[in-house]
């Protein structure tokens, strides 16, 4: 018989096993020093039986990158996680946060069972429940509130849902008649987005097409360490240096500290806490007085550059005007702290070296850039004609139509979804914005526009996010229901009534929905690859059960109560045909690319079975062709061109009333010429001053994102907690980043123990002297100080944003850090 | 007879410490915790190493993933007293658990100090035993660890080839940190092998090697950033 | 007969430790085993848990134990060493000192061995040496050498005492089995003195090589290495003195203990001292211009690896020990030793005490600034030790004035066949040894006669 590759790498793990059991006999004889228990269990575990061993295809979800990966499943066991080679985001490869996705599975710290709370809310006292009790104590109370007629008093507050968990969550919601769905996560996977949608209209998001730029001015962007989607962008970073034959790209970073980009540029540019939008103007006034901007792109597909004559015969400033009214290089130099020669070096450079791209800060941790100081940046890609481009900034494809027939809804949801949002979001001065999580705080405790009665936590942890933690505790305590579906002990959950624990990604199904870097629109399938190891059950199982609990019409949100059918359901129209296919060997993508593009399309139906069968074997679909041409979809604005002059900020601004209006307008930067209505529509770049005295307060505080942690919802996962601050040395605790020569002005030592204190509170931090900080600006990592969650990660550290203050910005009423000062003292 | 070697592409480096994490994830290496990080006992057999120079605002700050060298003339193996490091025929510095008597002479003749000391009892909650990698022996209290290249994909895959009737190919084997490495960075393969990626690399003029001038001919080798 | 007499007091002034005890003796013994037993304790919790209930940690993988294991190894050239070249040269004065400094080496070997016994992370595995050991390692070097050493000093010790183990089976009362059997049946024949003599001399010839040989190897542990202010060439006579060096220091201490304690100031003389306390300077001198060598050579090399161990002993974190080494091995001896009128017996026990201090502190210099200062920008390390090493220190040296002290009380701690050897014999051999440096005298039968003896003795008076 011959011996099957399969059965040989059984044969293999058994000899292998059987080298451990004989060397481990050896040593367990000795006395007193004998292998470790691990090592026992590991023998015992796999002992002389052969065992089976696979890779099973799943998603990363450690953030929300989208990665595909596979795991190493040894028995009962999974032993690894490495990349899908065949995922077009990931090509096989995996980040940190992805390599450590085991030690969210196998967390010690995770919640086992359903708990319901035993002491007051907050004292963290649990007593385990059954599922079967959980369940039902929540379907009666949602059953209540719906025969109340209140079903819009219904919250639920969730992280970065994508996909099937999206699907999931909307439709209970509508059908339940709630439309109080927020996404809370600060400006989370937002990034350069709302910006350039103000320029380039609405559309599936933007990319930027890294991996064929040639050169890139980033401003403040936390490229390489605060990306949606660390690995492709890692991907794409690696072939823009190295990739092509020759031509390496140039990266060109300012930030007030050196941080990883800044470290991997070719140069860093200091500058100025918050100044980098003005950075950018002052460069787009280089290329227009030098006229190194591309006049072709500017005359053919921009709108608003030069002045303009308005329906009414007003004549409105353009970017020009703007550009060389409100930012002498002299004003250029003195806020950004930037040399004059550097600004004139970095914008030749920009205007010579094509594709060039200038990037913001496009990442989900640290929010202080701003909607304006964004359109700076963003207008200097337009100013190249860097749009549409290899290269370039690309809109994304339409993504594949995954949409479920709609929610049948009775007369109560229909009722309760006619109410305003809790969060405000789609109304007013939010009318463009789907979530506004800064909201939230205060509304709850203002019970406005209604009060909530019962609060769902799904993947959300808003006590952490928030810069109002006491008024949110105060908002919390005045709901009567809070159910947490956290599958750990973080924050907001020790103020739950009840805990249905979720399950971490490993374990559940998952129809994700994303992009690559160049605009392609992928389809992730995951499926549980293993047996749960504690009893919790996916929060989207759960949903569906309480909606099939609650009988019509709440059931009849969901076409099937298990959630494998859901996504068969939703995966059925990619068998109709079109373009697309699943994930394939990059020859496979090259084909398909080629076919297209000689207009070639394929068109054939396929047996959704195989499709499926398909789908789970090689871990998801994709549309690997993309076309750049289709302006429409790209310059979406009401102009149809590349708006310098926002129309779409215009009209809102126009749709708004009275008090509203001017309250918007407010949020809008001032400037010293223009008016503030014009001003708000433009990239009106500034620089917010810091708040507090500043012979008291003698240090700016600029907080970053600590890279490893970026975007991760628990951080209760040792190995990333052990390199957090491993360019000074520093981990498991809060660190304050400060320049040799400001630590001995102010009296501290690298390693002395500080509390920074802002007007805004003060945390505990270890000094570490840093070439790479600023003269008195001092640098501190935002992500450590969790309360609670977990013993790697509760007490580490402290909440940076404890020290920061924000405002909303106008259109999404995200929040956007102010920039603090504060002050060192001695412990 | 190969020579496994690797070489890093700083230039294409992001500094994202997948490396570092892959190899904890691979290797069974305990979890750190604040204590062992304050006192020194965390081990990573791979490490992000900042390299500060210069001085404000012109400096430069190389970010280098430091793996064991496997140097060709390796300090440590020299001044083993019992033979529980040693270099294999194809390069590899290995470390003998079983017999390592936990001098630490090898951790101190390491001028690179990537030779790590198991200063406790390896131990994991229990539920996280269920990720130890079967392929890798978890270590006894008191031995000296270190990387090894994942030696035990070599194992594995050579069994492979064999029983697939081929010649080792590029793919066969890989330790984890270069299949992990996003910004595709890391290369490993046989240095003796003039058409390999690495025996290529090797040879660029931006190659060069961590503490050159002790002589110890590591073969890892890096590319500078830039041009 | 005079003689006869005087024999007989030295056996009674030098026996009477052996036949009397008193309380000071047993309360002695008590604290001893005390902190001795306190230590066994704190070896076997570091046993059950691992060496990470030390201070060490990376890059510090080196502490306590490996500096007290160059530092013990180092005090045990006291003995042996001493005693051999005082030997080989006919120093006579020896004859009163070498027992107490050849015992100083045999005890204290042991503490060298068990300090790295303590350091291993896998004691148990200590026989993988034999199993596997590799020769081409510095420390199997140190194995052998130390092994042989000890052997050889063991041997040495054990020779000369044979007679005086054969006056005490004749003269003592106790434990008259054990004297019995460890006097090989001495009977003092001429015959048998002719032959231990030979043996002693034969000896002495052999252990000096091997005792230089063994600080040599102890210092190629550091030196073989590529390690900055490791990598020496100077550092195996470097060792070698700084081991001699502090083994006189220890004599010193150990001596003045013995002759305060049994009252033997007429054995252990001022003459003594001075002579011993005159090499002590001499080896001040030579220590410093050794670490002057040192120290000198990497500051003008200046290589960055080298000078951040070098900075960080001037001036950084290991500031305290370096300069405390300094004063301690040359500023206070050299105040106390190089004037004669400071040269008294307390003078030279405040030096002696300073050299050993500082001569622990040396090793330690040594071995963790090194450590601490990786070439590779690692963080600086630190190291503290924790309270298992420094009990793991006391331990060894109460461990070690215990096994002194009871060598006291089993055997005669100054040689008492030696000293009456001496009486016997020696005056008139020096005499007569003197007479043959001296140009031969021709007056009876030759032509010249350059310097009669009779002018000179009245140009001296």
């Amino acid at each position: 018989m011959k011996m099957q590759r399969r059965d040989f790498i059984k044969l293999l793990s058994s000899s292998t096993t059987f080298g451990l059991a004989y060397g481990y006999g050896l040593f367990s004889r000795l006395p007193g020093i004998s292998g470790s228990e691990a090592l026992a269990k590991q023998l015992e575990d796999v002992s002389l039986r052969p065992v089976e061993e696979k890779w099973l295809p799943s998603i990363c979800r450690q953030c929300a990158g989208g990665c595909g990966v596979l795991v190493r499943v040894y028995g009962e066991r999974a032993v690894k996680l490495d990349g899908n080679p065949l995922h077009p985001i990931n090509g096989g490869r995996l980040c940190a946060r992805g390599q450590a996705g085991l030690q969210l599975l196998y967390n010690p710290d995770r919640i086992a069972t359903p708990l319901a709370r035993a002491g007051n809310r907050g004292e963290g006292k649990w007593k385990p429940v059954s599922w079967d009790e959980a369940l039902g104590t929540v379907g009666e109370k949602l059953k209540a509130l719906r025969k109340q007629g209140r079903p819009h008093e219904l919250a639920m507050l969730t992280g970065a849902q994508r996909g099937l968990e999206r699907t999931v969550s909307e439709r209970f919601m509508a059908a339940y008649g709630s439309p109080n769905l927020v996404r809370y996560e600060p400006d989370r996977s937002l990034g350069m987005n709302p910006a350039l949608n103000l320029m380039q209209g609405q559309a599936a998001g933007f990319t930027y097409d890294i991996e064929n730029a040639a050169h890139i001015l980033s401003f403040n962007s936390a490229l390489l360490e605060d990306h949606w989607s660390p690995v492709q962008l890692f991907r794409a970073y690696g072939n823009f240096r190295r990739g092509r034959k020759e031509n390496r790209g140039k990266l060109v970073h300012a930030e007030p500290r050196l941080s990883v980009t800044g470290a991997k540029a070719d140069e860093w540019i200091p500058i100025k806490p918050g100044s980098e939008g003005i950075l950018a103007m002052g460069i787009a006034s280089i290329l227009i007085v030098e006229k190194r901007y591309d006049e072709n792109f500017v005359t053919e597909r921009c709108f608003g550059f030069d002045d303009w004559t308005d329906e009414s015969g007003t004549l409105r400033p353009g970017f020009r005007t703007l550009v060389i009214q409100e930012y002498p290089m002299d004003r250029v130099v003195k806020l950004t702290g930037v040399p004059r020669d550097i600004i004139i070096r970095t914008a030749r450079e920009f205007a010579r070296v094509q594709p060039a791209l200038a990037i913001g800060n496009d990442g989900p941790g640290v929010r202080h850039q701003g909607i304006y100081n964004r359109m700076a940046i963003h207008a200097l890609n337009a100013l190249v004609g860097n749009i549409q481009k290899p290269g370039g900034v690309l809109a994304n494809a339409r993504p594949a139509d995954l949409s479920l027939p709609p929610v049948s809804r009775d007369r109560v949801a229909d009722q309760g979804l006619s109410r305003p949002r809790l969060d405000g979001a789609g109304a007013e001065r939010y009318a463009v914005a789907s979530d506004v999580p800064a909201s939230v705080t205060d509304n709850l405790l203002e019970k406005k526009p209604y009060p909530i009665e019962i609060l769902m936590l799904n993947g959300a942890n808003p006590l952490y996010e928030s810069l109002h933690f006491e008024r949110l505790v105060k908002a919390l305590k005045q709901i009567p229901t809070i159910v947490s579906f956290s599958p750990f002990h973080d924050e907001t959950t020790q103020w739950a009534d009840l805990v249905l624990p979720d399950t971490t990604y490993l374990e559940k199904w998952q129809l994700d929905t994303t992009y690559t870097l160049k605009g392609h629109p992928v389809v992730n399938l995951s499926r549980p690859v293993l047996k749960a190891p504690f009893d919790g059950r996916d929060t989207n199982e759960v949903l569906l059960a309480v909606a099939a609990s609650m009988g019509k019409p709440v059931a009849n949100a969901f076409p099937s109560t298990r959630i494998e059918d859901l996504a068969k359901l939703s995966l059925q129209p990619l068998s109709k045909g079109g373009s697309g296919e699943p994930f394939g060997a990059p020859m496979e993508e090259l084909w398909t690319r080629l076919l297209e593009q000689s207009g070639w399309k394929v068109r054939t139906e396929v047996d959704f079975e195989k499709l499926w069968a398909d789908l789970l074997e090689r871990g998801g679909w994709w549309d690997p062709v993309y076309y750049r041409w289709e302006w429409r979809r790209a310059l979406a604005t009401p102009s149809g061109r590349f708006e310098f002059y926002s129309l779409g900020a215009r009209d809102y601004f126009a749709k708004l009333t009275g008090m509203e209006r001017d309250m918007a307008l407010q949020k809008t930067p001032r400037l010293v010429n223009l008016q503030q209505a014009d001003a708000a529509c433009l990239p009106a770049a500034s620089r917010a001053r810091a708040g507090g005295n500043e012979t008291l307060y003698a240090l700016e505080v600029n907080p970053y994102f600590i890279p490893i942690l970026s975007g991760i919802t628990h951080t209760n996962q040792p190995w990333l907690q052990d390199v957090t601050g491993f360019h000074v040395y520093q981990n498991w605790h809060t660190w304050v980043e400060i320049h040799p020569e400001t630590a001995h002005q102010v009296g501290v030592h690298n390693g002395d123990w500080v509390f920074v204190e802002s007007p805004g509170g003060r945390v505990k931090a270890r000094v570490r002297t840093y070439e790479g900080a600023m003269p008195h600006v001092i640098n501190l990592p935002v992500g450590l100080g969790h309360t609670s969650g977990g013993r790697w990660t509760a007490g580490i550290g402290e909440n940076v944003l404890k020290l920061l203050q924000a405002r909303q910005e106008p259109f999404t009423g995200q929040e956007q850090f102010k920039p603090a000062r504060a002050r060192l003292i001695k412990t | 007879m190969a020579k496994w070697g690797m070489v890093i592409d700083l230039d294409k480096c992001t500094a994202c410490q997948a490396c570092v994490i892959a190899c904890q994830a691979e290797n069974n290496i305990p979890n750190s915790d604040p204590e062992a990080a304050r006192t020194g006992r965390n081990i990573h057999w791979m490490e992000m190493l900042p390299m500060v120079e210069e001085e404000y605002p012109h400096l430069r700050m190389r970010l280098m993933p430091r793996p064991c060298m496997h140097c060709e003339k390796p300090p440590c193996i020299k001044v083993c007293p019992v033979n529980a490091t040693q270099i294999s025929s194809e390069g590899i510095v290995g470390q003998i658990n079983a017999r390592c008597i936990g001098c630490r002479y090898c951790t101190t003749a390491c001028p690179y100090t990537v030779k790590y000391f198991n200063w406790f009892k390896p131990k994991w909650p229990e539920v996280m035993e269920h990720q130890l990698n079967p392929d890798v022996q978890v270590r006894y209290i008191g031995v000296v660890e270190k990387c090894t290249f994942c030696h035990h994909r070599l194992q594995k895959g050579r069994d492979l080839a064999r029983y697939e009737g081929r010649e080792l190919g590029p793919d066969d084997y890989m330790p984890a940190c270069v299949q992990t490495c996003p910004a595709d960075a890391m290369y490993f393969g046989d240095l003796d092998n003039p058409k390999s990626s690495v025996a290529i690399l090797s040879k660029s003029k931006r190659a060069f090697h961590l503490l050159e001038d002790l002589g110890t001919h590591p073969k890892v080798t890096y590319l500078s950033e830039g041009v | 007969m005079d003689l006869k007499k005087t024999f007989e007091h030295d056996e009674e002034v030098l026996l009477r430790p052996i036949r009397e005890v008193n309380r000071n003796y047993y309360i002695t013994v008590a604290v001893l085993s005390l902190i001795v037993a306190w230590a066994f304790f704190a070896y076997f919790y570091q046993f059950k848990w691992g060496l990470g209930v030390t201070g060490l940690n990376r890059p510090v993988y080196w502490g306590f134990y490996i500096t007290n294991f160059v530092f013990f190894i180092g005090i045990s050239h006291a003995g042996t060493l001493i005693s051999a070249i005082l030997r080989i040269a006919q120093a006579e004065w020896r004859r009163a000192i070498t027992r107490s400094a050849e015992v100083i080496t045999v005890m204290v070997i042991f503490f060298g061995v068990a300090s790295i016994l303590m350091d291993l992370g896998r004691p148990d595995r200590i026989f993988n040496i034999i199993e596997s050991g590799r020769f081409q390692s510095p420390l199997l070097w140190d194995v052998t050498s130390i092994t042989c050493y000890l052997t050889a000093s063991t041997v040495y010790l054990y020779l000369p005492l044979i007679p005086d183990i054969a006056i005490m089976r004749d003269k003592v009362n106790k434990r008259k089995w054990l004297y019995n059997v460890l006097s090989l049946g001495w009977t003092g024949t001429p015959k048998q003195f002719k032959r231990l003599e030979l043996v002693i001399s034969v000896m002495a010839i052999l252990v000096i090589p091997v005792a230089v040989s063994v600080h040599t190897v102890v210092s190629f542990v550091f030196a073989m290495t590529v390690q900055p202010m490791w990598h020496s060439a100077i550092f195996g006579p470097y060792f070698v003195v700084g081991a001699i060096y502090s083994g006189i220091a220890a004599l010193i201490i150990a001596m003045a203990l013995i002759r305060w304690v049994y009252k033997l100031d007429n054995y252990l003389k001022d003459i003594h001292f001075q002579n011993l306390g005159l090499l002590l300077f001499v080896m001040t001198l030579l220590w410093t211009y050794f670490t002057f060598s040192e120290y000198l050579t990497t500051f003008y090399g200046a290589e960055p690896t080298h000078m951040a161990v070098f900075w960080s002993k001037f001036s950084g974190e290991y500031m305290v020990e370096f300069w405390g080494m300094i004063v301690c091995c040359f500023v206070i001896p050299v105040i106390f030793l190089s004037n004669r009128k400071l040269r008294t017996m307390t003078g030279m026990m405040i030096s002696s005490i300073a050299i050993t201090i500082g001569m622990w502190l040396e090793r330690f210099i040594i071995v963790v600034p090194t450590l601490a200062n990786p070439r590779l920008p690692y963080e600086r390390g630190a190291y503290h030790p924790s309270w298992v090493e420094l009990s793991l220190l006391a331990g060894c040296f109460a461990f070690f004035i215990l096994l002194y002290v009871l060598f006291t009380k089993f055997f005669p701690i100054v040689s008492i066949w030696e000293i009456q050897e001496g009486r016997q014999h020696a005056v008139s051999e020096v005499s007569e040894r003197v007479r043959t440096y001296l140009p031969d005298d021709h007056t009876d039968g030759g032509e010249t006669q350059p310097f009669p003896t009779e002018q000179m003795e009245s140009a001296r008076s």
